[in-house]
């Protein structure tokens, strides 16, 4: 018979990110994501000296986000390196195919 | 041998695996990096006919505030599934429930916001017909609000098992697998709205 007491004994999972690290991890990616939309043209952190690196900061600032979000909510930090290694095998063979897809539209005429 | 319960609440037991882990978190995480492949193919079409349709003014056609919001929106349900995450392996299912709920509703309130900026485009012109840009910006974002809305029914079906004894602390790695899902889902939308939205209003 099923046991449905709702005061059962915790996992081993509970050590993952607890309230206090998502708090914080939060307010990082909060503040991240403020500076993202702050360095937009016409918005108060911009300026026309920022143009030429404004691809790179924009990519940075994500790629900064989406690693917060990997390792603390998704557990990547805490779990086995297997699922890392999974999601970072997709990773590279995604990015492959972007960066592959838009050079092949920069060289040939489609 | 491994002793677990099923969603509905039937005790199953698990041989040890041959990976040491959970094979339906091994699955979703396959799932996962099979699905990147699928958005980096939609988020490169946009970027190369974003690069060679001339005359496409994302940065008059894109709500920036709105989309801003949107993100931070789709961010904080992020924080609010890791926490019903957390509470469901320790055990507090009460608060499991606020914060799966709370994950739903802000899910709910991004869909809804990208509604209200998908009926103002068409109303700007910006249409899926209008040129390649367009049909890869609403198939992108079309895909992302659809993989959006399957995590909402997934963790409101959730929200609901948990009433009828569906979800306890021994079988949480269901709620952590769909908890792998939705994370997935905002790391996909940082991606665009990077890329897609701010840079693509930033040049074009």
């Amino acid at each position: 018979m099923a046991q449905r007491n709702e005061t059962m004994e915790p996992t081993r999972e509970v050590h993952k990110a607890g309230p206090k690290t998502c708090a914080l991890v939060a307010v990082v990616l909060a503040v991240i994501t403020a500076i993202e939309v702050g360095l937009f043209p016409g918005y108060p952190l911009y300026t026309e000296a920022l143009r030429p690196v404004l691809v790179p900061l924009f990519l940075l600032l994500g790629a900064g986000k989406f690693a917060l979000v990997a390792s603390f909510y998704m557990h990547l930090k805490y779990d086995t390196p297997m699922f890392a290694g999974i999601f970072a095998f997709g990773m590279t063979v995604g990015a492959s195919i972007v960066i592959s897809v838009i050079q092949l539209f920069r060289h040939f005429h489609f | 041998m491994e002793k677990s319960l099923t969603p509905h609440g039937h005790e199953a037991v698990h041989p040890p695996t041959t990976t040491g882990e959970d094979h339906r978190k091994v699955l979703m995480w396959l799932f996962l990096a099979s699905d990147v492949l699928f958005f980096g193919s939609l988020i490169a079409t946009f970027v190369a006919y974003a690069q060679r349709v001339p005359h496409t003014p994302l940065h008059e056609v894109f709500n920036i505030p709105i989309t801003s919001w949107s993100a931070f929106v789709l961010l904080m349900s992020s924080v609010t599934m890791a926490l019903a995450v957390w509470s469901a392996h320790s055990g507090k299912m009460g608060l499991m429930r606020i914060y799966l709920l709370a994950t739903v509703l802000l899910g709910v309130h991004f869909l809804a916001d990208q509604g209200y900026e998908f009926y103002h485009f068409t109303l700007d012109g910006f249409t899926p017909r209008v040129n390649p840009v367009g049909s890869a910006f609403f198939t992108l974002t079309g895909f992302h609000g659809a993989h959006v809305t399957v995590g909402v029914l997934w963790l409101f079906s959730l929200f609901l098992a948990s009433f009828r004894g569906g979800i306890t602390p021994k079988n949480a790695i269901w709620v952590e697998i769909a908890g792998l899902y939705w994370h997935f889902v905002d790391v996909v939308w940082i991606v665009i709205f990077a890329v897609v939205y701010l840079i693509g209003a930033s040049f074009y």
